[in-house]
């Protein structure tokens, strides 16, 4: 059994007891213990049950390769699933659940799909599901959906916080063991700002449990040494609990620091992604060891070498009484010495070399540890736990020699470098005959800004594993990239670790050599998603040659742990299948994150009330306060309309209209965009920008005018005023104000730079208050007009004029959008909320009430006035609906007017704009539905021939109204088009003019 | 008659640093040439403050030139001269091409002050804050939005925002200005 | 993500501070263009593999547009330069030639 030593644990704090309770069982721990390490110090082995066949799992690492143990941790508004139990900090109270087994993680119904394994093989899926096809959708898919998968989506808000931190750095170096230390104490004398981080809370990596020696002491000792002089250094940052998840283009890397471990029950700033802008970065990342593949290699108490050497050093458990080395290489030696040291039993290592001979199996074979070479692991004997292993000759099929009785299985097939974030941004790899492994070929760096290398990769990384090149290229390597921020060589003095040689490791992929097909169906390669060696064999028997492809049949190294142990595997059994070297397979593509991170880290503080800005305007809380119902409109908060008491929203509207037709109704309009445009061009330049002329409009004058694309559709439209000789102020749409801003900009800086125009975007600084309605002159002549004539000749429709309302200084327009008497007055923003107040005092005796966004639709609409965004769409021109008024002949140029030529935007066969009638005058076309002809095309479709782009019910006429883009429309007029329903049923409307109310204009001409 | 001017919403949080919402400044955009010997001297002469050099502003009793872009600059006056400094302004840049106008009703201004400010405003903008001293300008965005700010104290920044998302923004900095949250990276 | 200098504020502009603009150089056509001369403007475009010349456009700062020289493959940028102009400066050209000594300028 696994069980904790009394004696032992670098990391724990044994005075310092943490509870915590794992599947409803209460369990013991200490502080500094992980939670695979607390689970394990309690004899539990089996941690969850796999992907596909539900097989028992056991914990296999102590870092963030392990695949098998993911939790669900904590409750509520503070429930995380996926939480890797080797990188999960323990805290006293945690709550721990297990996943993906039903109903308990010991007798789990879904292990039945073990038992049928070979009729589950790779490419099942695709093989199985495909037909019939209506079966996936409500069959097959709801079952595998609820079969497969990691933990439970949480279903409260997570009530913590995320933020972003962005962070310039000269150096940044990634890994903070024995390399990285080296790298940064190095760059302390240079000057550079140097951020180092670590993923673990503590600093060292391997070498706090491979004691190496340093110069004269021990490496644990080196690294103390290391960190305290570099804490007092200024421009050196030590960052530990930060993992480096991904490496971008121009030195930009992501970093995600854990700041709690979430014991806290309130709510509290849980992560933090930072977003460093490195000059150059250093990657000491180390390595992973790579799991041996024998039967039964999945089996809970299967575990790396280098993993149970963790449990037993650094937090003083035991991963097994009885504990079987299996290897092809030195390493693993380490941990038969340390456990037989610790006083458990090693019965033996299973060595796949022939023979061994350096210091290390000396060592051993002292302390009565008995060496096994040439020979393998046949299978692993046991069903939920590790009681013993059957050994055979490793250049045998698997005859058992001889069952070893044991609780533990520590493997070690040799060690891979951390290469993925070298990888992210284009780093190449090269392959390593000696060690058989893949690492940096340091001649093809990512590149940064300057085309020069960005990017470099020291230590175990870089493929030295023996702590004395580990050190040295850690200094090696620091030492080129001060040269290059620098300029200049840093003089460092290199300390030097201590070791002795290793004999080589013998490449193993599968053992043994000659495993029978029922031996490799229980092989396995990945663990997270169970794949086998005979799946990636039958992927390359079924012709997936390319290793992406395999990938992606076999599901090989695509679970959440991306790979990191079974990749390398993999790779190496597709080769042998395909009778291709390693090399020539290649690998897949390494892509960011490193280790998942949340989605919380990934939202930042974009959350709740920020996730979206929100412009408000001046009277914003006035409507609040005030029964408005809000609708966006781009960014912006408009009142919809403004519901009293009883009514529904539909009455609103109504009464809304009514009112504003009959006595006046107030509007807040401030979202108009309003910009500037002044110059001695700036006549010329608008008659670029607008399709009809502005460079005649008299000063104190407005008209009405359309921008187009230079693909010449309609993009946006407005009043504008010509305020004096060589300057005019623009409205533009509410959404359109930043975007036609932008794109006058655009033109002026980019192809008319020699034209003498500014422009400034004034949308904010006046809003804009319309008063509307045939009492509209009185009511603003009784709040107090001072300079300004409001008689309808001395401020005539489409002028304007400046002046005092009320005694606030402010310009006036009279337009109107509604067809009544209308006045817009442009007020400084920070006066708008006290002339609002004034206007509606002064409006009691008028009957002013103000009204909403859908009033004003449905007003344009009656007046057959088009609105940006529900007649158009980006594929509308302007004389598709009927404005070729506004588009002069005369102009030889405007934006736009090359396009309008092409032959298809004069088609006769445009859809052009229209009004319809329904036949029921109570029936509102939905929006947006299509009219047909009855006819079909030769795919089967209906024939479409027009569209409804606005619809309302309109209480002036009480009846529905709407407006339709229509092919050839008006020339149709009085025809009866048939506009299906969802439902089946038939609406019939006729086609008529789109002015449905007072087309002569007798209402606002007075 | 009550004054609107003061009865905007207050804006006050106290955390890391304090934030809090300027009451309404003077302020005027110019864009011309500032290379125009012209241009410059009639801006001195109103202003009687050298010109700001690129990304810095200048200022002496309450009021301040901020260099915004190659042409255009923010001046900030008190609240009620605006109109005086316009007309000044028009009267000494007689003749040139020029555009001015009165922003002071479009912008809100946020006071920050404390040893985290730099900290705080790492958390939305990609400026390298430990770059920025006293008296620098610099646009740019804070999370989602663009803004402007200057350092007018090393532990003191002055930050322009749109009118239209002063609650916005208020609400960001109070959040990232919460008690114990800043990473302690910048000294 | 890339980091880009403005070349009118001086800012090392990061790519979230700036919007791209597509190829820099165009000629615009007008109305009295044929056809073919008005669609090779509006929609053709080089979209080289290796070295181009592209608009940027400082949003989140100064506001002004700006081209950059960048090549596509490895992302170096070679230089930035104002917008007004025709096309890049003799100056970058020769820069790049000398890095790149393969390219060939307007191909």
């Amino acid at each position: 059994m696994s069980s904790r030593l009394s004696t032992g644990g670098k990391l724990i704090d044994r005075s310092l007891s943490k509870e915590f309770m794992f599947n409803g069982r209460r369990l013991k721990g200490f502080e500094g213990d992980t939670l695979a390490s607390a689970l394990l110090a309690n004899d539990q082995v089996m941690v969850g049950r796999s992907f596909k066949y539900h097989r028992p799992r056991g914990i296999v690492a102590s870092g963030s390769e392990e695949p098998n143990a993911l939790m669900e941790t904590g409750s509520g508004s503070k429930l995380e699933p996926n939480q890797r139990a080797t990188t999960t900090k323990l805290f006293d109270g945690m709550r721990v659940k297990s996943q993906n087994h039903w109903p308990t993680l010991e007798f789990d119904l879904g292990a039945i799909n073990s038992t049928f394994s070979k009729f589950f093989p790779a490419g099942f899926y695709y093989k199985t599901f495909i037909h019939p096809r209506f079966a996936w959708k409500y069959l097959f898919e709801p079952i595998i959906r609820k079969a497969a998968g990691l933990g439970n989506a949480p279903k409260e808000k997570d009530c913590d916080t995320y933020e972003y931190f962005y962070a310039h750095v000269d150096l940044l170096i990634i890994g903070g063991g024995i390399a990285g230390l080296a790298a940064a104490s190095s760059a302390v004398k240079s000057g550079l700002k140097v951020l180092i981080v670590e993923q673990n809370d503590y600093w060292g990596g391997r070498a706090i449990v491979d004691e190496i020696n340093i110069e004269n002491g021990s490496g644990s000792d080196w690294i103390y040494q290391q960190v305290k002089s570099l804490s007092n250094e200024k421009n050196v940052n030590l960052r530990l609990n930060m993992m480096a998840a991904g490496v971008y283009d121009h030195g930009y890397v992501l970093l995600h620091e854990t700041l709690t471990d979430g014991s806290n029950k309130k709510m509290e700033l849980r992560q933090r992604l930072w977003r460093v802008r490195a000059k150059q970065t250093i990657v000491a990342t180390g390595a992973i060891e790579r799991p041996l593949a024998f039967a039964g290699n999945d089996l809970p108490g299967v575990m790396l070498a280098s993993a149970v050497r963790d449990y037993l050093v650094n937090f003083g458990v035991s991963c097994g009484d009885r504990t079987v080395i299996v290897t092809n290489n030195d390493d693993a030696y380490r941990t038969a010495i340390l456990m037989k040291n610790a006083g458990l039993e090693v019965p033996c290592i299973i060595d796949a070399r022939p023979s061994v001979s350096e210091s290390l199996s000396k060592q051993v074979q002292s302390l009565g540890i008995k060496i096994l070479t040439g020979k393998a692991v046949s299978t692993v004997t046991g069903s939920k736990r590790v009681e013993g292993v059957a050994i055979c000759s490793h250049a045998g099929s698997g005859e058992v020699l001889e069952t070893v009785a044991c609780d533990c299985v520590a493997m070690s097939g040799g060690w891979s470098p951390v290469v993925h974030l070298w990888s992210h941004c284009g780093g190449k790899l090269e392959w390593d005959k000696k060690n058989y492994m893949f690492k940096p070929d340091l001649t093809s760096a990512p590149l940064g800004a300057n085309g020069e290398g960005m990017l470099t990769v020291a230590g175990t990384a870089n493929g030295f594993l023996i702590s004395r090149d580990v050190l040295s290229d850690g200094y090696t390597k620091s030492k080129e990239i001060i040269k290059a921020l620098t300029g200049k060589v840093p003089k460092i003095s290199m300390e030097k670790a201590h070791s002795g040689d290793e004999s080589e490791i013998l490449p193993v992929w599968f053992m043994p050599q000659g495993a029978t097909r029922k031996l490799k169906s229980k092989t396995w390669l990945d663990f997270q998603n169970d794949v086998k060696v005979s799946d990636v064999e039958l992927a390359a028997q079924e012709g997936f040659e390319s290793v992406e492809h395999t990938k992606r049949y076999t599901t090989l190294g695509m679970a959440t742990d991306q790979g990191k142990l079974s990749n390398i595997n993999g790779l190496a059994v597709l080769s042998n299948s395909l009778n291709v070297s390693i090399p020539d397979v290649g690998t897949t593509t390494f892509r960011p994150p490193f280790q998942p991170i949340s989605l919380g880290a990934i939202a930042g503080e974009a959350r709740h009330e920020l996730f979206k800005p929100i412009r408000k305007t001046s009277i914003h809380n006035w409507i609040n306060a005030n029964g408005g119902v809000w609708e966006p409109v781009a960014d912006w908060r408009r009142p919809f309309c403004f519901q009293r008491n009883g009514e529904s929203i539909k009455e609103a509207v109504e009464r809304e209209i009514v009112n504003t037709r009959t006595n006046c109704g107030i509007l807040d309009a401030s979202t108009l965009g309003k910009i500037l445009v002044k110059g001695p061009d700036a006549a010329r330049f608008l008659d670029m920008i607008y399709t009809n002329v502005m460079s005649n409009l008299k000063v104190g004058k407005c008209r009405y005018g359309l921008m187009c694309s230079e693909n010449g559709f309609l993009s946006d439209d407005g009043v504008v005023a010509r305020l004096s000789d060589d300057s005019y102020l623009c409205h533009t749409t509410s959404g359109g104000s930043d975007r036609i801003h932008a794109h006058m900009e655009e033109w002026l800086q980019t192809e008319w730079w020699d034209w003498k125009v500014y422009t400034l975007n004034l949308t904010e600084q006046f809003s804009q208050i319309a008063i509307v309605g045939p009492k509209a002159r009185q009511l603003i002549e009784k709040m107090g007009v001072d300079g300004l004539d409001l008689s309808p000749e001395g401020l005539p429709f489409m002028g304007f004029s400046e002046g005092f309302i009320a005694g606030i200084s402010v310009r006036i327009f009279r337009i109107s959008f509604s067809g009544e008497l209308s006045y817009e007055i442009a007020v400084p923003a920070l006066k708008a909320q006290e002339f609002w107040d004034l206007a509606l005092i002064s409006g009691e005796e008028f009957e002013v009430m103000p009204y909403g966004t859908e009033a004003l639709h449905v007003m344009r609409a009656e007046k057959g006035f088009i609105m940006i965004g529900d007649e158009t769409d980006g594929t509308v021109i302007p004389q598709d609906l009927g404005l070729d008024w506004a588009i002069s002949k005369k102009k030889e140029d405007f934006i736009g007017k090359r396009a309008q030529m092409r032959s298809f935007m004069k088609s006769e066969n445009r859809w052009k704009l229209v009004g319809l009638k329904t036949i029921d005058p109570s029936v509102v076309l939905p929006d947006g539905c299509y009219a047909v002809d009855g006819e079909s095309n030769s795919y089967g479709h209906k024939n479409m021939i027009g569209r409804v782009t606005s619809s309302y019910f309109s209480p002036t006429l009480e009846r529905s109204i709407a407006l339709a883009l229509v092919e050839n429309g008006p020339d149709r007029m009085n025809e009866i088009l048939n506009f299906p329903n969802l439902d089946g049923s038939v609406t019939k409307a006729a086609i008529c003019d789109p002015v449905f109310f007072d087309k002569e204009g007798k209402n606002q001409n007075v | 008659m009550s004054d609107y001017n003061n009865s905007i919403e207050t804006f006050f949080y106290k955390g890391e640093i304090t934030v809090e919402l300027s009451k309404p400044k003077g302020m005027i955009t110019l864009k011309g040439d500032l290379e125009r010997s012209n241009i410059n001297a009639g801006v001195i002469k109103t202003l009687e403050l050298p010109m700001p050099k690129v990304r810095t502003i200048s200022r002496k009793d309450g009021v301040q030139i901020s260099w915004m872009a190659p042409d255009e600059l923010l001046i900030l006056v008190d609240f009620k001269k605006v109109e005086k400094y316009i007309e000044l302004l028009e009267k000494n840049l007689k003749g040139e091409h020029y555009l001015l106008a009165n922003v002071s009703d479009a912008r809100a201004i946020f006071n920050l002050k404390g040893k985290g400010v730099r900290e705080v405003l790492s958390k939305g903008t990609p400026v390298n804050m430990e770059t920025i001293k006293i008296d620098d300008a610099r646009r740019s965005r804070l999370g989602q939005l663009p803004v402007a700010f200057w350092m007018v104290k090393n532990t003191e920044v002055e930050l322009v925002c749109f009118r239209s998302v002063t609650e916005f923004i208020f609400n960001w900095l109070k959040v990232a200005s919460a008690p114990n949250s800043l990473p302690r990276y910048i000294d | 993500m890339l980091v880009i200098l403005c070349p009118y504020c001086g800012v090392e502009a990061e790519e979230t501070e700036l919007t791209a603009g597509g190829e820099a150089h165009l000629e615009r056509f007008g109305p009295s263009s044929s056809d073919s001369e008005f669609e090779n403007y509006l929609f053709m475009r080089k979209n080289e593999k290796g070295i181009t010349f592209e608009r940027w456009h400082h949003t989140y700062g100064c506001g002004k547009w700006f081209h950059a020289a960048r090549c596509s493959m490895t992302m170096e940028i070679f230089g930035t330069y104002p917008a007004q102009t025709s096309k890049p400066p003799k100056k970058l050209i020769s820069m790049i030639k000398k890095k790149r000594p393969e390219w060939g300028e307007g191909k």
